[in-house]
C-alpha cells in the first residue's frame, strides 16, 4: 500500500484534529503554569512536566486506534485476501499513523513546552518521552490484538476507557506500586533525571503484555499451535510484569529518581561558594552575605568554618545532610525568598541532635542572628509560627538579652554549653 | 534564564491565578479548622520536597475515636490528583495546648493540598474543629 493510499485509508488522520486540540487544551490549561511556576527551564522538569497529563490521553488514542484499524482490517477481510503477505507488515503498516496520533500527544506539548521555557532538550531529559512513545507503540499492538477478536465499535471505546481510567487513576490509589508500572511520571526536580530502574518498571508490565499478545494473537499459533502460544504468551506476561511488580513493590510515593550533573558556577575561598549556572547572576550578593554572615559568627565565638558552602538546589527532592566542611544550603531560592541569613545561621548554629529543645534552640538562633546582625529576618520566621505567640517571644527577647548583656567570653562559653543541653532535653512531640 | 527572572514568574503566576480554583500561595501559612467532615480539602499550596501540616487543638464532635487521618494530594488540573501519604493525627485530640505533626518528604514540586479523609471513627460520622492549623513549606524551621 503506497503513502497516499494509506493515508486515505486510516481513520487515525481523522482522528489527529482532535488529539491535537487536547494537547493543545491541556498545555494552555495546565502544563503552562505548572512549567513557568517550577521547571526552571530544566530540561528533564520541561519534558516531565509536559507530559505528566498527557501520557493517560496518548495511550489511550494508541490502543483505540489500534483496536479500530485492526477491526477495519478484519471487516474488509484482508487476512484472507493477502495470505501470503507478513502479517506483522500488515499490521505495521496500519498502525504506524496510529501511533503517529499518539505520539503527537506527547510530541507536541513538549515542544511547547522548551519552547516557552526558553530551553532545549538534552539527552538526559529525553527518557520519560521516549518511554512514552514506546509504550505508545505497547498500547497499539494491544489495541490491535483486541480488535482483532472484538468488534471495533465495541473494542476501541472499551479499550480507550480502560486504558486511561488505568493510567490516570493510578496516582490516586494505594498501594503506591501500582503509579510505578503503568508509564507515567510525576514532575521532575532541578538536579534530577529519570532513573534507568524506574523506567524498566513502568515499561515491563505494558510492553509484555503487547508482547505476549502478540505472539498469541498473530503469530505463533500457527507453528506450535493455540496451546502452545498460549503458554508462552502467558510466561511472557507473567515474567515481565512480574519484574515490574518487583522492582516497584517497595517504593514509596514517587519512584526512585538519578542525580543529574549539574554545572556550577563557584567564588571565593575558604568558604568556597557555589551555586549553579542559573543562579550566576545572584552569586556576587550570596558569596558576600555567606562569608559576612560567617565572619560575624566566628567572631562571637560560633566556630564552624566549612570550606564549601553549595547550593541544594541541584539536590532536588533529596537534600544531603551537610558536614563539618561541606554545607548544602538552599542559597537560590532563600535569597529569592529572603531568607538567606536564616539559613547561613541555621547551618551554622549545629545542634548535635536532630531534635533539639525548641525554646533553647530558638534562643541560641536569635542569639547567633544578633551576633550576624540579622535579627529581623529571623524573627519574622518565629512571628509566622502560630504556636509560639506573643508572650513566648517577649520571653524569648529577655533571656536573649540577658545573654547578650555578659561578657564576649561568657557568651561563647554559654553558645557551646547550649548546643549540648539543648540535645539532653527530649525535643518535640509528634 | 535566571533563577532570579524566574522567581520573578513564579509570582506573577500566582497573582494571575488568584480567583481560580486551584489558587496556590508560596509561603507557610495558617488558619483553623470548623465542622469538616471526611472528603474536605485545605486551600491550595505551591511547595517542594518537604511540606509540614500541624494541627493543635482537635476535636471531633459525635467521635467515638480521637483521631483524624490526613492525606497530602498534589493538585493536578484537569486529571485525577496525585495522592501521598495518609498521617494519622491524635496527639491533638488530648486537649487544647496539644499538637500532631505530620511530614512528607520528597515531594515533587507543585499546589498541593490536604484533605480529611476518616474523621474519628469514618464514614462522614462526625465534624472536625481545629483551634490552629499551620502548614510550612521548608525543612529549615
Amino acid at each position: 500500500m503506497n503513502l497516499r493510499t494509506l493515508l486515505r485509508f486510516t481513520s487515525a488522520l481523522r482522528f489527529a484534529p482532535l488529539a491535537v486540540g487536547v494537547a493543545l487544551f491541556y498545555f494552555f490549561h495546565t502544563t503552562s503554569l505548572g512549567l513557568r511556576q517550577f521547571s526552571l527551564g530544566y530540561p528533564p522538569s520541561v519534558v516531565a512536566t509536559s507530559l505528566e497529563v498527557m501520557y493517560p490521553f496518548a495511550y489511550a488514542t494508541a490502543i483505540a486506534l489500534g483496536a479500530w484499524e485492526s477491526g477495519r482490517l478484519r471487516e474488509a477481510e484482508i487476512w484472507q485476501l493477502a495470505p501470503a503477505r507478513s502479517q506483522y507488515r500488515i499490521a505495521a503498516q496500519v498502525l504506524w499513523p496510529a501511533v503517529g496520533v499518539a505520539w503527537s500527544l506527547l510530541l507536541l506539548p513538549v515542544v511547547l513546552g522548551f519552547a516557552q521555557e526558553r530551553s532545549m532538550p538534552t539527552l538526559q531529559s529525553l527518557p520519560p518521552l521516549l518511554m512514552g512513545m514506546l509504550l505508545c507503540v505497547a498500547h497499539s499492538v494491544i489495541g490491535f490484538i483486541v480488535g482483532c477478536r472484538v468488534k471495533r465499535i465495541v473494542a476501541a471505546p472499551v479499550v480507550a476507557a480502560g486504558a486511561w481510567l488505568a493510567v490516570a487513576m493510578s496516582w490516586t490509589v494505594e498501594p503506591f506500586w501500582w503509579r510505578h508500572i503503568l508509564g507515567t511520571f510525576e514532575p521532575i526536580e532541578f538536579g534530577e533525571r529519570a532513573s534507568a530502574i524506574a523506567i524498566l518498571a513502568d515499561v515491563l508490565p505494558t510492553c509484555g503484555l503487547a508482547v505476549a499478545l502478540l505472539l498469541y494473537g498473530v503469530a505463533l499459533h500457527r507453528s506450535i499451535g493455540k496451546l502452545g502460544s498460549a503458554v508462552l504468551a502467558i510466561l511472557v506476561f507473567a515474567s515481565c510484569s512480574g519484574a515490574g511488580f518487583q522492582l516497584a513493590r517497595d517504593w514509596g510515593a514517587s519512584a526512585p529518581m538519578a542525580r543529574a550533573e549539574v554545572p556550577m558556577t563557584c567564588v571565593g575561598h575558604d568558604p568556597e561558594v557555589c551555586v549553579p549556572d542559573i543562579s550566576e547572576s545572584m552569586l556576587p550578593s550570596i558569596a558576600t552575605q555567606v562569608t559576612t554572615s560567617l565572619t560575624r559568627l566566628q567572631s562571637a565565638g560560633v566556630t564552624e568554618s566549612p570550606s564549601l558552602v553549595t547550593d541544594s538546589l541541584p539536590d532536588g527532592r533529596s537534600p544531603r545532610a551537610s558536614t563539618s566542611q561541606t554545607w548544602y544550603v538552599d542559597l537560590s531560592r532563600g535569597a529569592s525568598a529572603g531568607r538567606l541569613a536564616t539559613l547561613i545561621i541555621r547551618a551554622a548554629v549545629r545542634f548535635p541532635c536532630h531534635d533539639p529543645e525548641p525554646e533553647l534552640a530558638r534562643t541560641v538562633l536569635l542569639w547567633a542572628a544578633t551576633k550576624a546582625h540579622q535579627v529581623g529576618e529571623v524573627e519574622s520566621g518565629f512571628k509566622e509560627d502560630p504556636f509560639f505567640d506573643e508572650a513566648q517571644r517577649n520571653r524569648l527577647h529577655r533571656r536573649v538579652a540577658a545573654v547578650l548583656s555578659q561578657p564576649e567570653q561568657r557568651q561563647a562559653q554559654w553558645y557551646r554549653r547550649s548546643l549540648v543541653v539543648a540535645c539532653d532535653q527530649p525535643g518535640s512531640p509528634s | 534564564m535566571h533563577f532570579s527572572t524566574r522567581v520573578g514568574i513564579v509570582g506573577a503566576g500566582v497573582v494571575a491565578t488568584v480567583g481560580l480554583s486551584a489558587t496556590a500561595a508560596l509561603a507557610n501559612w495558617s488558619s483553623y479548622i470548623s465542622s469538616w467532615t471526611d472528603g474536605d480539602q485545605s486551600r491550595r499550596w505551591a511547595d517542594s520536597a518537604y511540606s509540614q501540616v500541624q494541627f493543635k487543638g482537635c476535636f471531633a464532635q459525635y467521635g467515638t475515636t480521637d483521631s483524624v487521618n490526613i492525606q497530602l494530594n498534589r493538585d493536578i488540573s484537569g486529571l485525577p490528583d496525585a495522592h501521598y501519604d495518609t498521617k494519622t493525627f491524635t496527639n491533638c485530640f488530648n486537649g487544647s495546648n496539644y499538637w500532631s505533626n505530620g511530614e512528607w518528604t520528597s515531594l515533587p514540586s507543585g499546589n498541593y493540598y490536604f484533605e480529611a479523609t476518616k474523621v474519628a471513627q469514618g464514614g462522614s460520622c462526625c465534624l472536625l474543629f481545629v483551634d490552629y492549623v499551620y502548614q510550612d513549606t521548608t525543612s529549615a524551621d
